[in-house]
């Protein structure tokens, strides 16, 4: 009788074992769906970028007229930049504190985006200076014109400006 | 030299010497041999029939389909490694979690859409690499179900699933939260 009772509750265990086992997927194989979570985050980004190598820009003429030297223009360079965010502007300076030949800059605003061109920017210090304003949640470009100047009674010499352009919030 | 043994009795005198189960192995010994006598030798030595029953049994398999995600969680971010300067739109992509399905029924498809009616940005997907059926082309998802996969009748399998989100600088920042639903469908 002890035996007996014995095999039953044995069975009883493996009953309940399969059971507990089997149920959930047999539950779950009758599912038609399955779903899943999938969340997009956008990030504040802004990317500036330059198209163009390093310039060089020589003063090597005189104007007869004017017993100065020329400028030396160079417009070659293109500046792109990309900003999801609200009310940003682009700002540009240079790396020396107070440069001994005049080096002008200049946002020639014909490409896309959003964004307002500032007048002609003389990069006299090493702080930076507006270029663009109301950049906007777009994507846009414009030309660089840069003008060096230089007078006689400066002489001759080189200059090697590091130029840094930064979108800010503005 | 035949010695006839009793089916019970003799055998059962050797109780004795296997100790205090010897009695209970002796009963079964007794109804082991007592079922062979009346299950087995009828059907052969007397072909005597005293009664017959039939059992029927119906096998029945109802439509089954199985369909399992393996993350249930995705979390997409476009930040500024996914921008270009001067482009416009910025994308990102997401190919770490796969969809498997069983089915035994013909003619299904599988579909998907999302819980999100009006969303910022654009989530697409793809089903990459199936191992049964038809991938359809990249669909946008959105609250009206589209194929993501067809043709998967009575198989099983499994796909990549390719998230690609797709956000433009002129929409700004934010956060669309989808729940995105997979359905077996009829096809």
């Amino acid at each position: 009788m002890k035996r007996i009772l014995k095999n039953i509750t044995l069975d009883i265990v493996i009953v309940i074992a399969l059971h507990g086992a089997f149920l959930p997927q047999h539950a779950y194989s009758q599912q038609a769906t399955s779903t899943q979570v999938v969340t997009l985050r956008v990030m504040e980004l802004n990317k500036i970028d330059l198209v163009g190598g390093p310039l060089t820009l020589q003063v090597n003429s005189i104007n007869d007229d004017a017993g100065e030297p020329n400028p030396a223009i160079d417009a070659s360079t293109k500046l792109l930049w990309t900003s999801n965010g609200d009310a940003r502007k682009i700002a540009v300076g240079t790396d020396i504190a107070s440069p001994r030949f005049i080096l002008k800059i200049e946002a020639e605003k014909s490409g896309s985006g959003t964004g307002v061109a500032e007048p002609e920017v003389t990069l006299s210090d090493n702080s930076p200076h507006d270029l663009i304003l109301g950049v906007q949640r777009s994507a846009g470009s414009c030309k660089l014109k840069f003008t060096a100047m230089a007078s006689v009674e400066e002489g001759v010499g080189s200059e090697s400006h590091l130029i840094t352009y930064t979108i800010t919030g503005g | 030299m035949l010695k006839i043994v009793p089916l019970s009795g003799t055998l059962c005198d050797g109780s004795s010497v296997r100790g205090s189960k010897g009695t209970e192995d002796c009963r079964n010994y007794s109804i082991t041999v007592f079922a062979l006598l009346f299950g087995i030798l009828p059907s052969f030595g007397f072909g005597q029939t005293y009664g017959s029953a039939t059992n029927r049994i119906t096998v029945k398999v109802q439509a089954i389909t199985v369909l399992q995600i393996s993350a249930g969680i995705i979390n997409l971010s476009i930040t500024g490694s996914n921008a270009i300067a001067g482009q416009d739109q910025m994308m990102t992509t997401d190919q770490t979690s796969t969809l498997a399905w069983g089915t035994n029924s013909s003619t299904k498809k599988i579909t998907v859409n999302t819980s999100l009616a009006t969303p910022k940005f654009t989530l697409q997907l793809v089903a990459l690499n199936p191992t049964v059926g038809t991938a359809a082309s990249q669909v946008t998802l959105s609250t009206t179900a589209a194929d993501l996969l067809t043709n998967i009748g009575r198989s099983s399998g499994t796909c990549g699933l390719l998230y690609t989100a797709i956000a433009l600088a002129s929409q700004g920042t934010g956060t669309d939260a989808h729940t995105i639903t997979f359905t077996v469908a009829t096809q």
